[in-house]
């Protein structure tokens, strides 16, 4: 409901005809809504108490450099709570004043970087990182943000030593999901998984990051088709965190996996009616369209748009992910190339490569698509969706043999990798 | 829910915002979290950890067993007690460690490690208990959890007791109905007159944080604050939260050597992993890094600088001269002056009386020798006082705080005053320490925990229960 409103709200400020269609589609009036936000949620882990502490602090001494600090990351923290972009607009700009007043101080530059890395500026966050480690260069957090960025750049042995010194300065949940993830992306998927159960030990004892941490190691599971195990994660989740969205959006994708649309469908209807992530109402709108309601598929993707131009004007960088949804769904295909083109460039990562090479793929130009294909698997990551991608550029080549291999990786790994595409790659291989 | 939730270490705010240092988001301010606007892989970077934040340290001559100490270590800040479905328990994966000085050099002469398994029954079910738990065995209580208790002297490690029992949060009427009986159940004799108990309880420490993070307000003194409000009566903000505690009683004559005075610390440290190992392949659990430590009540809150507290943290007590400039300059005495105008300025330069209170130990009192290291000195040769006084030392108890630390000792006022050159008349006489007025009547206004505390092992109060825990 909050979140409903506060995007809903939030949309008011891009355009009319966004808001309308927002309003049409989650029945509800920003204006009131949003007065009527902060009773409304479940959630007590919230920074909006701390928002409103911070807020008088200021009104009190509104040169005080640090608090414009703490503002500026309790309003980021209020964009991961709400999924309400505008936040980081907030944050922006009490951050930047913060470091106008105090050039070197370390939340208020860490800060940005977080905020950067939100965004997807990724260079800017990695300078920002690498400034945040001039000031303080024994501080594991100025890691994280400098292995983050690098990670999205593509400059993954720089990124992996960023996250080991991390893990080695300050052993916990931030940096041992650092190690997993540094882990999972070379293919060790059994190491990821034990990094990252010593997150979930270290986040014992607290409701959101128990759950963040249950839920990605239910992930890692499912990478590798274990839906039993990734489902017990996904619920043990959602007992720490009754509601908790992403549980919701990852249990929708097993339900459907295991051919229960409609339970799959109410699952991700409560995902995306707390936080209207892009990805969850796209993969609401794929569910319809499984369930042969295209009318409903539609808005939902429709809805997608309107989300990404919200991110946008809140500075939030959206070409990879609008690239990827456009492709997938057959949008104005030469534009989503171009954007896959703009996002690789921007974001040299094995995502920005696997996009773009998907996207020259789909545009007909399989040839091109191949060496970035290669260089999207270059790490060896066991990702059932990129081997799925490389599997259909090599069929496009008449690679039938190569073809084959991946798409049997592909399913091999996780036969329900995507409910688009795992129909897809069957179909090919037979 | 409070907002005080959201600052995981009290301690740590407790002077932080007067000293306009509160900085940290990074342990302060808003929780952890990860990331739910954007796609890209955010794991969480800002981690409030509590498992691991040691939130209090207390060691002092145990009243009613006086040839022995007990050291009471606390973690998991805030607790709500109401905050199902999420319970308490400590990290499976983190050492934690009571460390004892015995020497004066900083270093460890015998430790005490403690580790914890979680044990779950059904792994069907995600409920804390499918029914009343009766008892510490009982088969309704499904998620429990254990802990062993390893004594290290040297390189000699003797496991003193495993699969000890943690008794289960303090949940409610229908849950836990005879609560003092599951956690005196949890009272573990070991071998050697050694008591111990590790699980939840009411947070001892108390404090006035509302007034404090307004800038740095103490209620009694408001008509002297920069910006003037009545003055009023404190109000204890921790009231009402629990924590996790390790409680240890030994006999005294295990821990001293010569010198009856130790130094004790507490830590909590993690396995380090790295990505890949040099010759390519993974290691499930590398070292332990120590992650957090605790000597003195609030020196990591308030004298360690932001960007030093990572580092401060992971350091041995022995290596801390390198840290003797924050004791020696603090940040927060010119602070003082600055929200308080009314009050005579103490020194903000040259404090070598908090380098011996809080590094080397107190001449005639509790002094360990001249090397400077963050530990709670307790000289176990002075007696336990029938009525402790809350100011301890300062008020001529030498059974408090500085002098160990007892779990009624008011350390925001002791180390209020301390900083604002307030030691008053008695420590002034005896030890020729500073006493300007009137900055030794400072105090916060709060007083006492809300809650009794107990005149027996493990003496924190029992925890607050989640049932009744707003009535």
């Amino acid at each position: 409901m909050r979140r409903r409103l506060l995007i809903a709200g939030a949309a008011a400020a891009i355009a009319a005809a966004a808001l309308s269609l927002g309003n049409a589609l989650r029945g509800g009036s920003g204006q009131a809504a949003a007065r009527s936000a902060p009773a409304v949620g479940i959630r007590p882990d919230s920074a909006e108490p701390t928002v409103g502490q911070l807020q008088a602090r200021l009104r009190a001494n509104p040169r005080d450099a640090h608090a414009y600090a703490l503002l500026g990351v309790a309003y980021e923290q209020r964009a991961r709570e709400t999924g309400d972009p505008t936040y980081y607009t907030k944050a922006g700009g009490v951050l930047h004043r913060a470091v106008a007043l105090a050039p070197k101080d370390l939340v208020a530059t860490s800060g940005l970087g977080s905020l950067a890395l939100s965004r997807h500026r990724f260079r800017e966050a990695l300078s920002l990182g690498r400034k945040a480690l001039r000031l303080s260069p024994t501080t594991a957090l100025s890691y994280g943000i400098v292995g983050d960025a690098l990670v999205e750049l593509g400059r993954y042995p720089a990124a992996f030593r960023a996250f080991d010194k991390m893990a080695g300065l300050k052993p916990g949940l931030a940096s041992y999901s650092r190690i997993a993830y540094g882990r999972e992306l070379l293919g060790q998927t059994a190491g990821a998984i034990q990094a990252m159960q010593l997150a979930v030990d270290a986040a014992t004892s607290e409701r959101e990051p128990a759950a963040w941490a249950r839920w990605q190691l239910g992930k890692l599971y499912w990478s590798v088709g274990r839906l039993d195990a990734a489902e017990h994660q996904y619920r043990a989740a959602l007992a720490a965190f009754p509601g908790y969205v992403y549980a919701l959006d990852a249990l929708a994708q097993l339900e459907a996996a295991r051919g229960q649309t409609a339970k799959a469908i109410s699952l991700e209807r409560r995902a995306v009616d707390d936080v209207p992530l892009p990805q969850f109402v796209g993969l609401l709108g794929d569910l319809y369209r499984l369930q042969g309601r295209p009318a409903l598929a539609q808005r939902q993707y429709a809805l997608v748009g309107v989300i990404q131009r919200l991110l946008v004007a809140n500075g939030v960088k959206t070409d990879l992910e609008t690239a990827l949804f456009d492709i997938d769904h057959g949008i104005r295909l030469p534009h989503a190339l171009a954007l896959a083109r703009r996002a690789e460039a921007d974001r040299p990562s094995i995502d920005g490569d696997d996009v773009l090479a998907w996207a020259l793929a789909r545009n007909g130009r399989c040839a091109d698509a191949l060496g970035w294909s290669r260089k999207a698997l270059r790490l060896g990551t066991r990702d059932a969706l990129k081997l799925f991608h490389r599997g259909m550029i090599e069929q496009c080549l008449g690679h039938r043999s190569a073809a084959r291999s991946y798409l049997n990786r592909a399913l091999a790994l996780n036969p329900h990798f995507s409910i688009v595409w795992s129909p897809v790659a069957r179909k090919a291989l037979r | 829910m409070r907002t005080a939730l959201h600052y995981p270490r009290l301690a740590f705010t407790v002077l932080g915002l007067l000293a306009g240092a509160i900085a940290l988001v990074i342990a302060v301010g808003p929780g952890p979290q990860a990331a739910k606007a954007s796609s890209h892989r955010e794991a969480p970077l800002i981690a409030t950890d509590p498992t691991a934040d040691n939130t209090d340290l207390y060691a002092f001559v145990s009243p009613d067993r006086p040839d022995t100490v007990t050291i009471v270590a606390n973690y998991i800040p805030f607790e709500e007690p109401a905050g199902g479905p999420n319970f308490f328990n400590f990290d499976p994966s983190a050492l934690y460690t009571l460390h004892i000085d015995n020497n004066g050099d900083g270093r460890d002469d015998v430790a005490y490690e403690f580790r914890f398994s979680t044990e779950t029954r059904n792994p069907n079910t995600f409920l804390y208990n499918t029914g009343p738990i009766g008892s510490l065995n009982d088969p309704n209580w499904n998620v429990r959890q254990f802990y062993s208790v390893t004594r290290v002297v040297g390189h000699h490690e003797t496991v003193l007791g495993s699969h000890l029992p943690s008794p289960p949060n303090n949940i409610g009427p229908r849950s836990t109905p005879n609560y003092a009986g599951l956690a005196s159940a949890a009272v573990n004799t070991l071998g050697g007159g050694i008591k111990v108990f590790a699980g939840q309880r009411d947070d001892p420490f108390f404090v006035d944080l509302g007034s404090i993070f307004d800038l740095g307000g103490l209620r009694p003194f408001n008509s002297l604050h920069l910006i003037p409000l009545p003055d009023a009566p404190g109000v204890d903000d921790v009231a009402g939260y629990n924590v996790h505690s390790i409680v240890l009683q030994v006999p005294i004559s295990q821990l001293v050597s010569g010198n009856p005075t130790i130094g004790i610390y507490a830590s909590a440290s993690r396995p380090k992993i790295r990505i890949l190992t040099a010759d390519g392949t993974q290691r499930h659990r590398g070292p332990f890094v120590q992650i957090s430590r605790l000597g003195n009540p609030l020196v990591n809150e308030v004298l360690i600088p932001l960007g030093e507290k990572d580092y401060w943290n992971r350091q041995d007590p022995s290596d801390d001269s390198q840290f003797i400039g924050h004791y020696l300059n603090p940040e927060l005495a010119a602070l003082i002056h600055v929200l308080y105008p009314g009050l005579p300025a103490p020194p903000a330069t040259g404090r070598s009386d908090l380098v011996s209170v809080l590094l080397t130990g107190v001449p005639t009192l509790n002094f360990t020798g001249p090397r400077p290291s963050d530990e709670l000195r307790l000289n176990t040769a002075i007696p336990p006082t029938a009525n402790p006084d809350r100011l301890g030392v300062l008020n001529g108890d030498f059974a408090g705080f500085p002098n160990g630390r007892r779990l009624g000792d008011d350390i925001v006022d002791i180390e209020l005053r301390a900083i604002a050159c307030g030691y008053g008349p008695i420590l002034h006489q005896a030890l020729g320490l500073c006493d300007l007025q009137p900055n030794d009547q400072l105090g916060d206004g709060v007083d006492a925990n809300d809650r009794p505390f107990l005149p027996t092992f493990p003496y924190v109060a029992l925890p607050k229960q989640g049932y009744d825990s707003h009535t």
